[in-house]
């Protein structure tokens, strides 16, 4: 338990989008997840398998979605639903279930044998990183970057590690958690800078909005922060989504000092702050669903630096009913 | 346009600078200072303004705009 995932954040756009009249459906890993009770959220929740599972058996639930109840459009939100809605896609849209995601080849940039090459072409720099699989490279990794290096997971989490040994202890801990590769990288100081873009795969950005992290949790995730309008970042956003002609959302989490900036990671999908986009007037969720469903897409009229962004933790008390109906028929009633 | 001329003030000295996010609080003197730098004044021209807003001699204004000068390319805001 930790920090919130985006689903949530992509609900409550398409929700407050005036022009849109939207049913929308979560789906659940387990019945515990909160959207599953924030019901003026979510419409309806359905739990399902993991994606890293049997990809039969979680395409066979979507369509189970789509005939007993509806399903004409999905928004990914996390980095290991994308390989099975990417690889998926046209078999969903076979069925009436929309996308409005990056070809495989593009999700790939995000690899980190990629992003160098990624980053050299939309002109920003990238910190000293290399993937290991095992103890041995890990260790010849921190010799060659030199201490201290932030450790990260394939798909999630990142520590950083003063020593060598701490480098082993967090390896083992993200290979158990998240499986191989593991990835090792230089730490650059500076501004904890982001921008989050959606591209509409012909080189055109339906949205971009850039901020400063003020403050992180243990995890480095966001909990305050504030619009800004670096045009290096947002220079270097436009030149991801024409050169690679990025159809989908993206998040370039970069670090900025003084005039370098340096690319950290690439999320193919939105992030668990999107809502602070959306309520700056870039609703991006809401574009993604006009352009998937050929309506028209509203112009993007920008956004104002200096809005803040305060996160908090709220209290949901409820009956049973949901959990039960969850834990039993795996959706809500 | 320099980040001091991008930087957003109100008038109780809190400035805001939207390229790299970083928030200033300011005195009153560094206020009209920034004000008359914006306005591209002569530090001649601005250190005359303080004597007469300010209780201070011409010398020390001269000095104190310096300072303030290398405050500001420490600050990467000139």
């Amino acid at each position: 338990m930790d920090n919130p995932g985006p689903g949530i954040g992509v609900a409550r756009s398409l929700r407050e989008s005036p022009d849109l009249d939207v049913e929308i459906v979560g789906l659940a890993y387990d019945s515990m997840e909160p959207g599953v009770y924030m019901d003026w959220i979510v419409d309806k929740s359905y739990i399902v398998p993991y994606p890293s599972g049997s990809a039969s058996a979680y395409l066979a639930r979507l369509l189970h979605i789509k005939e007993n109840h509806g399903l004409d459009l999905i928004i990914p939100c996390l980095d290991a639903e994308l390989p099975f809605f990417i690889k998926y896609a046209d078999e969903l849209d076979a069925h009436g279930i929309r996308t409005f995601l990056p070809t495989m080849k593009q999700f790939k940039l995000r690899g980190k044998d990629r992003l160098g090459l990624m980053a050299e072409r939309i002109g920003v720099d990238l910190p000293k990183t290399e993937v290991v699989t095992s103890i041995d490279t890990l260790v010849k990794a921190v010799e060659d970057i030199g201490l201290p290096v932030m450790v990260k997971g394939s798909l999630y989490q990142a520590y950083r590690a003063s020593t060598t040994q701490e480098a082993i202890g967090h390896f083992s801990r993200l290979v158990a958690k998240w499986g191989y590769p593991v990835i090792v990288q230089e730490i650059v100081s500076g501004d904890e800078v982001n921008v989050i873009g959606l591209g509409d795969g012909k080189g055109e950005n339906l949205g971009l909005v850039g901020i400063k992290k003020l403050s992180v949790t243990s995890l480095g995730k966001i909990w305050t922060g504030v619009t800004i309008r670096n045009e290096r970042m947002l220079s270097a956003a436009r030149r991801f989504v024409e050169q690679f002609q990025w159809r989908g959302p993206f998040e370039l989490e970069c670090i900025s000092s003084g005039d370098e900036l340096y690319l950290i990671e690439l999320n193919p999908r939105f992030p668990a702050w999107l809502y602070f986009a959306t309520s700056v007037g870039a609703n991006m969720p809401a574009q993604l669903l006009r352009s998937c469903l050929n309506m028209p897409v509203a112009a993007t009229n920008g956004y104002d630096a200096g809005k803040l962004f305060v996160r908090y933790t709220y209290e949901l008390v409820t009956d049973m009913a949901t959990f039960q109906a969850l834990t039993v028929r795996g959706e809500t009633p | 346009m320099s980040a001091l001329t991008n930087l957003a003030m109100n008038s109780e000295g809190f400035s805001f600078d939207p390229a790299s996010g970083a928030c200033y609080t300011m005195n009153t003197t560094a206020v009209v200072i920034v004000e008359a730098l914006r306005r591209k004044e002569s530090d001649e021209a601005i250190a005359q303004q303080l004597t007469e807003e300010f209780e201070v001699t011409l010398d020390e204004a001269v000095r104190d705009i310096a300072d303030f000068r290398l405050r500001l390319r420490t600050l990467k805001l000139a």
